[in-house]
Parts: C-alpha cells; structure tokens; sequence
C-alpha cells in the first residue's frame, strides 16, 4: 500500500514541475507517457523530490518515471534512513 | 489541465516555469555567450566570487563534454541548457543529442594510473564544484545544483585591551598561547 502522505507529495511536486493539476495525477500516470515529461523535467523533479524527502533516488528509478514507482521508493527509502538514524 | 488546481499553487507553479532560463549552444564559440548570462544571473543574486567560479566552470564542463562527446563536435546540433537561479540555488541542465555514457565508467582522473589522461577530469570538477549532480539513464542529460553556503561569521572586532596589559602580564605568567598571539600582532 502506498504512503498517502508520500504520494501527495510526489503528487504535488510533479504537478508543480510539470504544470499539471494533481486530479490529473493516478498512481500509473507515466512522467514521460503520459505527462510530457522531457529528461530534464524528470531530473527537476528527482532534484525536489531528494531534497523534500532526503533521500537520494537511484538512477533506474529516475526513468521507472511513474508516480506509483516513485512514491514506493521515497517510502522504502525514508524508513529506512529512519531506521538507520534511530539506530544510533 | 492546470484549470483544476487552487489559485495560489498553480499561480506558483507557471512562475516556477517561468523563472527557467532555457538557451541553446551549437559550439564552443558560443559557451562564453551562455557562462555570461549565468553570470549575470549570479552576481544580481549575490553569490559569492567563489561560488560563480565553481558554478561556471561546472556549467563550462558540461557544454564542452555535451558538444565534444556529444555530438563530436558537428556544429548543426544544438545542446539544451536551463539554468535557474534563486537566493539559495542556482541549478542548471545540459542536455545534448547524443548517445549518452555511464558516468560510473569515467575512470578517476585523480587515481595514479590516469594523471596523464587527458579526458575524464570534467566530470571530476562538475562534482567537485556543485553540491548536487545527476544524470539521466542513457547519460545525454545532466543537472546540477549548488547550495549557497552561509556567509562566514565576522570576525570579533579587534580589541586592543586583549593584546597588551602590563598588568594582566604581571598577574598571570605568559603562557605559549599567548605568546604567540602577540607574535602574530607584532
């Protein structure tokens, strides 16, 4: 199950670069398929996503390109940096 | 599609898009044309000399790399640039018409063996000057960002009362510290 909080704001986030209103956002939607997205789009948003959540996104993730890919790996991703933090 | 979203996120999502400043380089000749309006963009923005140095030779690096190794330097090409420059980022994008590389497989210009290299150090300096680099998956795209560091601390105003009281010597016997601060005075 995705992360609400997570996937709204890749949600947003990609709405914002990509000039699209997020009702128009579904889980599958494809950043380049079906939004337009260029490489450089898709770099811009992979550049806010890092810095909203702190996580550093993998290169085969960048161009996996759909917001359902992107959301499941912010949320692997940031608890397990929790985890790795709470470690300490 | 926009039509949807509330007023304030889309108003700041088209000045997102605007604040973008898109250009195109077909050759070497024409990187100067570019690094000056970086430049520009910089100095109105206040970043510090350093900064606009590290920026512009990253930014240099990438268009010589996307027109050389890009596109082999065949003028009817034209490599994308974006550069965007705020109070606390400024960010850039190259894009050239190329077939890409691995950035993984550059070898390391700094490792003994590849000092005599002649290629390989452009990737070295992009990542050596910015704060933040990525490329795309077939490697014909690269972005780059720079934080804005924080301005040094001043330094505590000079005070000469610190440096020499012939009665603060008498109470206290000098210590090699101190010694040395008035060494560094004198």
């Amino acid at each position: 199950m995705l992360d609400q909080e997570i996937y709204a704001g890749t949600v947003a986030t990609v709405g914002k670069v990509l000039l699209v209103s997020p009702d128009d956002i579904s889980p599958a939607t494809n950043l380049e398929r079906d939004l337009g997205a260029d490489s450089m789009d898709i770099l811009e948003i992979v550049f806010r996503l890092e810095r909203q959540f702190g996580v550093d996104i993998a290169l085969p993730v960048r161009e996996a390109a759909s917001v359902e890919n992107l959301a499941r790996y912010l949320h692997e991703h940031v608890h397990q940096s929790a985890l790795a933090t709470s470690e300490f | 599609m926009i039509a949807s979203q509330p007023e304030s996120s889309r108003q700041e999502a088209i000045e997102l898009k605007a604040a973008w400043q898109r250009c195109r380089v077909r050759s070497r000749a024409e990187i100067g044309r570019i690094l000056e309006r970086v430049h520009f963009a910089l100095v109105g923005q206040k970043y510090s000399e350093q900064e606009i140095f590290g920026v512009c030779l990253a930014l240099e690096e990438a268009m010589v790399n996307a027109i050389k190794h890009g596109h082999r330097d065949r003028p009817g090409k034209s490599v994308q640039v974006r550069f965007h420059v705020d109070s606390e980022w400024v960010r850039v994008i190259v894009k050239d018409k190329g077939n890409g590389f691995d950035p993984s497989k550059v070898p390391n210009p700094c490792a003994v063996e590849n000092l005599e290299r002649p290629t390989g150090r452009g990737l070295f300096l992009m990542h050596a000057y910015m704060t933040w680099v990525r490329h795309n998956a077939r490697g014909n795209c690269v972005a780059m960002g720079k934080c804005r560091q924080e301005p040094p601390a001043l330094p505590k105003p000079f005070a000469w009362s610190e440096v020499e009281s012939p009665g603060l010597a008498q109470q206290a016997p000098a210590t090699a510290g101190s010694a040395g601060q008035k060494a560094h005075v004198a």
